[in-house]
């Protein structure tokens, strides 16, 4: 058992509007909390467009529903990654990575 | 390099399991309160496969031993990330996700390999393989020690992802579940709707 007041959900579970709360807080935070809310607005989107179109076969095209959302969320994120030099770790994390790409996409060589 | 590997199987199928898996770090897992942040970066699906690959940047806190380090140099983080790459394949039904820490890297290199896939109709099974290098100079007893003490939070956490995953995916259902209902419910009342305008439309005609 988590101790009380552990994590959100339980502090939620204490309030009075705990059915709002898990509606409310059910995706994960951003590393930026100014974020957030463009976070929290893209991934609705995306899970949908997920479980309803990409996994039913539809929805394979890159420019859907969700990319103004997305492209919002990441001008918001990518400030946050330089402010703190994370983007310099990322981009040395892709190059480590190119391996697992040309693997895991099947990408002809 | 040390390694861990563990497999496990989800009383889920592989589209709830696939599914969840995106929300596997929200406040539904209670087990998961070291992550503290989950970024998507990056997002695509290939054209020629259609396979959808994922950067998510995943925000921890710091959990390391005090020794591990006062030995790394490292005291004052108190956070450390990690980049996944994720690839989904609707074709194979298969989750593969490749994790890489970006704190540290120089120091110690953590490589983890999760993969999805399903067993049947209503089951899934997760596989995961994670291979620790310490790469800082030094005695090779140190080196040791802090592979060994990797293996081991490895193991401890496993135990702890896998309860918290499977409340996520309880969670999940229920939430389809419901979301189902209300849905049925408004193309029931959407249809009642029809039938007393039809009544109309035939009312009018006569």
């Amino acid at each position: 058992m988590a101790k009380k007041g552990s994590s959100p959900l339980s502090n939620c579970f204490d309030s009075h509007f705990s059915c709002l709360c898990i509606v409310k807080i059910k995706m994960s935070q951003s590393l930026a909390k100014q974020c957030n809310e463009m976070k929290e607005r893209y991934d609705t989107c995306f899970l949908k467009w997920y479980s309803e179109k990409y996994l039913r076969g539809s929805g394979t095209e890159d420019n859907n529903e969700c990319s103004a959302l997305f492209k919002e969320y990441s001008k918001c994120l990518q400030g946050a990654l330089k402010e703190r030099g994370i983007d310099k770790l990322l981009e040395d994390a892709r190059e480590d990575n190119k391996e697992n790409d040309t693997l895991y996409l099947g990408r002809k060589k | 390099m040390k390694v861990f590997s563990n497999t496990e199987t989800f009383n889920y199928s592989w589209e709830e399991v696939s599914t969840a898996n995106w929300r596997k770090y929200c406040p539904w897992n209670e087990k998961s309160t070291h992550v503290v942040a989950v970024d998507t970066i990056s997002r695509s699906v290939d054209p020629d496969t259609g396979i959808l690959r994922t950067e998510r940047l995943i925000t921890c806190k710091q959990t390391a031993p005090e020794w591990i380090k006062k030995i790394l140099g490292c005291g004052g983080i108190d956070e450390n990330q990690v980049l996944e790459t994720s690839y989904v394949d609707p074709a194979t039904r298969t989750v593969t996700m490749v994790s890489a820490n970006l704190t540290w890297s120089n120091l110690i290199n953590v490589q983890e390999t999760v993969v999805y896939r399903p067993l049947n109709e209503h089951q899934t099974q997760f596989t995961q393989d994670a291979k620790i290098t310490a790469l800082c100079g030094g005695w090779q007893r140190i080196k040791n020690s802090i592979e060994d003490n990797m293996v081991v939070k490895f193991r401890e956490n496993a135990k702890l992802g896998k309860e918290g995953f499977e409340s996520v995916l309880a969670m999940s259902r229920r939430v389809f579940a419901e979301e189902q209902q209300k849905e049925k419910m408004g193309l029931i009342r959407e249809q009642a709707g029809n039938i007393r305008i039809v009544d109309g439309a035939v009312g009018m005609a006569v």
